[in-house]
């Protein structure tokens, strides 16, 4: 497996396959400016990336692409964005520059990132989502074994949730020296407290009170066809890679204890198990023989029903469906308009009225049929 | 060339409503998971053919929102409601997902429109959906209408913007709290509102406690012109899980506003007025241009929990009209003998009236009204089926 790495200072490259190099000009986390990393990037012989991921709406992207035309492109062995229109720019203007793209956000089947692999020719490497379990992993990276792709994932550091362009700390708090901000947030929902949120000059960025902590399941990975992991978290980068190179347990039980961390999405992902109940199961209940809607039911008077599709008839049975799902079986003796005349049928977009049926309310659905 | 006013529609009496005060598309989803707004009503596959009926009818366009980011499993159910919406011949469907844009170009010819939930910011990531087949690009509530504009001449693509309405806080699509806090996919429609939350916020001892992510409602009347200048196609208003109320009211401002652009008269001052007036009649939270002229400020963040409280509430729906006799009324609200009520009719300002007298559907006269019955009041000339009836909250 191949080892990549945020470039620092007090970086060691011992073990690392891929520096990454962050700067401010183009990474949505960059603490340090490209200038004042060429001295590395001229005297690192590991592979280096530029990483550019922020994403840009067209003034940012004129800025960004004036530093990218501006720099020495080739110090660097590939460029990593997320912007596809980065990607895009890439591929026209700097055909030849090897490209990673970062699909943590979305990109959750086969098909999108097949075609993701499809879109350029220098497409080198994707950094697959977090969100996705090991099965659909390991599914995904079948179906895609067929591309010369790589394909990246993180095994430790902080996990974004929110990532917007906009200064939402400054109103509050003073930026550093260096232009950042730096707070803890606490939400009213308990018990979700701790999040690290950040404001520089790219945005507000809030991350998960727990870092991501893969390191258990590396075996796992590299089974599922996944060759290359992130080490994100700088703090914690040598034990991490340390861990990676000699699996000493003990050097995972130092990382474990030292921040909070959780495995995300990595065993299994329900994320969607809760939206039937989300749903007012009443509105799945449309069907054949649908007349309207009870729009008012005056008891031991009338059921006043909005005539949305098929008309009443006198003698003719109806069901009615209660919005908690109770039905009632009646055939209409009497049938009248709003001025009190006596009606043999409604019609489509009239107000009817029957006798009131015990037991149905407003929002009870009528149908021209005894059936289920 | 005056853009389209694309409405949201949450259920079929939301499409009618929207429709009725002038809509020229509406945008909803499908009784699915391939949709942002799991908690949504919805459609039914039947009430969709009912819904494409009405709205063809009227020349309105129907546009199916396909913006989930799609796990496998939604892509492999997504082929035979393709089928469905073919057949039944929508307008166009919204989309977000690359391999969803790959699997309807290969599969249809329904046109396809990428979702805002993409953040196409700029004219290279335009250039790369364009290439993808993509038809019209709803863009990002981040770009501005200069940048709008270069996109439109760089691509010569449909674009679309919104006008009015809530907005994300994060890059749509770049949001991922409710699926880490609360277990609902918010890229699936399980978004929690987690950014319309109170939070304490700390640095060295210093706490403050704000909505620091909840943006204020966007707020695009006063540009229409400069929409329209920068080329835009469609204007969408936000809100498939608004009521009536709000949808109808906002749909008939900017219809109203766009209808004067389309005779090519100029938008007053006294009607900006009007219409902002109107606006405040339903909930909303304070307003912003957002981003439409430059990048959205600190005045853009909304330091409150709730909405603000509205000028006026729904009380009822006109349910029937009996020409010369009466109205019937739907009643949402209490309202009492007396009361000074106003009518919204689907063209023209708005009808106020003092209520002399109401009755039962018996003819039982009534002092006031009880929630889920009806009432009948005196006729009213202009006021149809399904008319909004508010009360000065």
């Amino acid at each position: 497996m191949k080892i990549v790495a945020n470039y620092s200072p007090s970086i060691e490259l011992k073990h690392l396959d891929e520096i990454l190099f962050c700067p401010t000009q183009t990474s949505r986390h960059g603490v340090m400016p490209f200038e004042d990393m060429l001295p590395a990037l001229n005297s690192i012989k590991a592979k280096k990336v530029l990483v550019w991921d922020i994403l840009m709406v067209q003034k940012d992207f004129d800025t960004a692409k004036a530093f990218i035309e501006k720099i020495d492109i080739q110090l660097f062995d590939a460029i990593r964005v997320q912007d596809l229109g980065a990607l895009e720019y890439l591929k026209v203007h700097f055909p030849h520059i090897p490209v990673q793209f970062n699909a943590e956000t979305g990109y959750h089947n086969a098909k999108s990132l097949a075609a993701l692999c499809e879109s350029h020719d220098k497409l080198e490497k994707i950094i697959v989502s977090l969100e996705l379990s090991k099965t659909k992993l390991s599914e995904i990276m079948q179906v895609l074994d067929k591309y010369s792709v790589r394909f990246e994932i993180m095994v430790i550091g902080p996990l974004l949730l929110f990532y917007t362009p906009r200064s939402l700390l400054s109103p509050h708090f003073n930026k550093n020296a260096d232009g950042f901000i730096t707070v803890t947030g606490k939400s009213e929902e308990t018990p979700h407290k701790g999040f690290r949120i950040i404001e520089n000059q790219h945005g507000t960025f809030m991350f998960h009170p727990k870092d991501h902590l893969l390191l258990d399941y590396l075996d796992e990975i590299e089974k599922i066809g996944i060759k290359d992991i992130r080490v994100d978290s700088n703090d914690l980068y040598k034990n991490a890679v340390d861990y990676i190179n000699n699996r000493d347990p003990k050097d995972l039980e130092k990382i474990k204890t030292s921040r909070p961390h959780i495995k995300g999405y990595f065993n299994v992902n329900k994320s969607d198990a809760l939206f039937s109940k989300l749903k007012n199961k009443h509105f799945l209940k449309k069907e054949d023989g649908f007349v309207g809607e009870v729009l008012s039911s005056q008891k031991e008077s009338y059921l006043a029903i909005k005539i949305l599709k098929d008309g009443l008839k006198i003698g003719a049975p109806i069901r009615i469906v209660t919005p908690e799902g109770k039905e009632k079986r009646v055939t209409i003796k009497k049938l009248w308009n709003s001025r009190g005349d006596k009606l043999q049928s409604s019609t489509k977009g009239s107000l009817a009225f029957i006798d009131f049926v015990k037991g149905v309310s407003k929002r009870s659905f009528v149908y021209n049929n005894q059936r289920p | 060339m005056t853009p389209e006013l694309l409405a949201p529609a949450g259920n079929l009496e939301k499409l009618k409503v929207v429709v009725s005060y002038g809509a020229n598309a509406v945008y909803l989803g499908g009784k699915n998971q391939f949709g942002l707004r799991a908690a949504s009503e919805n459609f039914t596959e039947e009430e969709l053919l009912e819904a494409v009926h009405i709205c063809h009818q009227k020349n309105v366009k129907v546009y199916v929102v396909l913006n989930s980011f799609f796990h496998d499993k939604e892509i492999q159910k997504l082929p035979l409601y393709l089928d469905f919406l073919s057949s039944i011949e929508v307008d166009a469907v919204i989309v977000s997902d690359l391999g969803v844009v790959e699997l309807i170009r290969s599969y249809c010819s329904i046109p396809i429109h990428l979702s805002t939930q993409s953040s196409c910011l700029n004219l290279y990531s335009a250039q790369f959906w364009k290439s993808r087949g993509v038809e019209r690009i709803v863009l990002g509530r981040e770009v501005s209408l200069d940048e709008a504009k270069r996109i439109r001449e760089a691509t010569n693509l449909e674009l679309e913007m919104f006008v009015h309405g809530s907005m994300c806080m994060a890059y749509s699509g770049n949001c991922v709290i409710s699926n880490y806090t609360s277990g609902r996919d918010s890229n699936r429609g399980g978004c929690a509102h987690s950014c319309r939350f109170e939070y304490e916020l700390e640095d060295n001892g210093k706490k403050v406690t704000d909505t620091f992510m909840s943006s204020k409602d966007l707020f695009g009347l006063r540009l229409l012109k400069d929409y329209q200048k920068a080329g835009i196609s469609s204007l969408k208003i936000e809100g498939r899980m608004k009521g009536p109320l709000y949808a109808g009211t906002i749909t008939k401002v900017y219809a109203e506003a766009l209808k004067i652009l389309d005779q090519g008269k100029e938008l007053t001052q006294d009607l900006i007025n009007q219409w902002e007036d109107e606006l405040k009649k339903v909930s909303h939270r304070d307003y912003t241009e957002a981003s439409l002229l430059n990048k959205a400020s600190e005045e853009s963040i909304y330091h409150q929990r709730e909405e603000s409280s509205r000028e006026f509430d729904v009380v009822g729906l006109v349910a029937d009209v009996v020409e010369d006799e009466f109205l019937v009324i739907e009643v949402r609200k209490k309202f009492n003998k007396g009361d000074r009520i106003e009518f919204l009719p689907f063209r023209g300002p708005h009808q106020e009236t003092i209520i002399p007298n109401m009755y039962l559907m018996d003819d039982t006269e009534v002092d006031f009204t009880n929630p889920g019955g009806l009432v009948k009041i005196p006729y009213i000339p202009n006021i149809g089926i399904n008319n909004i009836v508010r009360k000065r909250a």
